[in-house]
């Protein structure tokens, strides 16, 4: 068969199809997966609104209770020091995790809507994902430092000293910094290597095809 | 865009082309449920895509667009399980049999064919045989047209030769 026959046989399909839909089903499945997609963004812009209100809130709560304390001599600067730049941290955070979204759907809306287009951006994003380790890892310990600025001013309120209940300055440190961190660096390892990596060579094997190599 | 003016132009080109639909999913899935899954990914996403839609191509190349690359990328186990979003509910019945006429079995053994191709020339086969020129299909897949007239040389030749193989025997 030439070209010209197999294109004949191939029209057969437009009046006697190999398939047919349920429409209503359909409707069915694409209200799902619209619920679906606002769900998971109402979520992400909840757990932004949330934790960086939480962490203003609980910045200047604590602030407003020192300036009082500080009437009776109790505060000293350093307090000051700690409760400020901890609100900056855990701002700085917030900050860094919306421009980082922001640069890179910019990035991603360069690309246009070829197959080439669409492999090239999921590998910009895979690429994005393994090698961003370290932004993620500033954010974590940004939110970390102000966790702990939290923490230390908590105690500092209430007039105690961090060995009361068995706490130290360093063990606080070391849960709220150090600790996160770690999991961090470890989580974001194992996810480079058992799941980028792998899906990023993939997609560039299949570049390499549309290429005819 | 509001969401009835999105469902009005996603049923009218369903209403005029959901072939195309068909013949990507009968082409890149081989197992009912996979058909089923698909077909679902495909429709999801051109429903998706009625808003980015500028009129810059005919509405057909537009849904082969973007069924072919969905299609591509749920061969390459690139769907919802890995990119580790909850899969939708199953829904079972969406894909039916065809409730008009009998299918052609040459058609049958056409998908078969093209079944062996690797998974861009599959692409390439299917826009081919729907009279879509080189021009077309290298900007539907971002290649060069050169490139396109080596893949469709590779293409002819390997169906032809299938073709003639089978008949020997």
């Amino acid at each position: 068969m030439n070209l010209d026959e197999l294109m004949a046989v191939w029209r057969t399909q437009d009046a006697a199809p190999l398939h047919d839909m349920n429409k209503t089903l359909l409707h069915l499945a694409l209200r799902q997966d619209e619920a679906k997609l606002q769900k998971e963004r109402r979520r992400e812009r909840w757990i932004v609104y949330v934790g960086s209100t939480g962490v203003v809130v609980a910045m200047a709560v604590l602030l407003g209770m020192m300036i009082l304390a500080r009437e009776r001599k109790v505060m000293t600067d350093w307090d000051f020091v700690i409760g400020i730049g901890g609100a900056a941290a855990a701002l700085l955070a917030g900050g860094a995790m919306y421009v980082g979204h922001r640069a890179r759907a910019q990035r991603e809306q360069r690309f246009g809507e070829s197959l080439r287009d669409q492999l090239n951006r999921r590998i910009a994003q895979l690429y994005d994902r393994a090698t961003n380790t370290c932004a993620s890892l500033v954010s974590v310990l940004l939110g970390g430092i102000g966790g702990t600025a939290i923490i230390l001013l908590g105690y500092r309120v209430n007039e105690k000293a961090f060995s009361e209940n068995g706490f130290t300055l360093v063990s606080t440190i070391l849960m709220c910094v150090v600790l996160p961190v770690a999991a961090g660096v470890w989580e974001a390892r194992r996810q480079a290597r058992d799941v980028v990596l792998p899906h990023k060579r993939r997609l560039e094997a299949l570049l390499k095809e549309l290429d005819g190599q | 865009m509001h969401d009835t003016e999105r469902d009005r132009i996603f049923n009218e080109w369903l209403a005029g082309h959901k072939g195309i639909l068909f013949k990507v999913v009968h082409a890149y899935a081989f197992e009912h449920s996979d058909r089923q899954d698909l077909f679902q990914e495909i429709a999801v996403q051109v429903w998706r895509s009625v808003g980015a839609f500028r009129g810059e191509s005919s509405v057909p190349t537009w849904m082969y667009r973007v069924a072919l690359n969905t299609a591509i990328a749920w061969t390459r186990k690139e769907g919802r399980h890995r990119r580790g979003k909850e899969p939708l509910e199953a829904v079972e019945g969406l894909l039916t049999a065809a409730s008009s006429g009998t299918p052609d079995p040459r058609v049958e053994w056409l998908y078969h064919k093209i079944a062996q191709l690797k998974d861009v020339d599959r692409s390439v086969a299917l826009l081919l045989l729907d009279g879509f020129s080189y021009k077309e299909i290298a900007a539907i897949l971002g290649l060069t047209e050169s490139n396109v007239g080596v893949k469709i040389n590779r293409i002819k030749s390997a169906l032809a030769g299938k073709h003639m193989e089978e008949a020997k025997s």
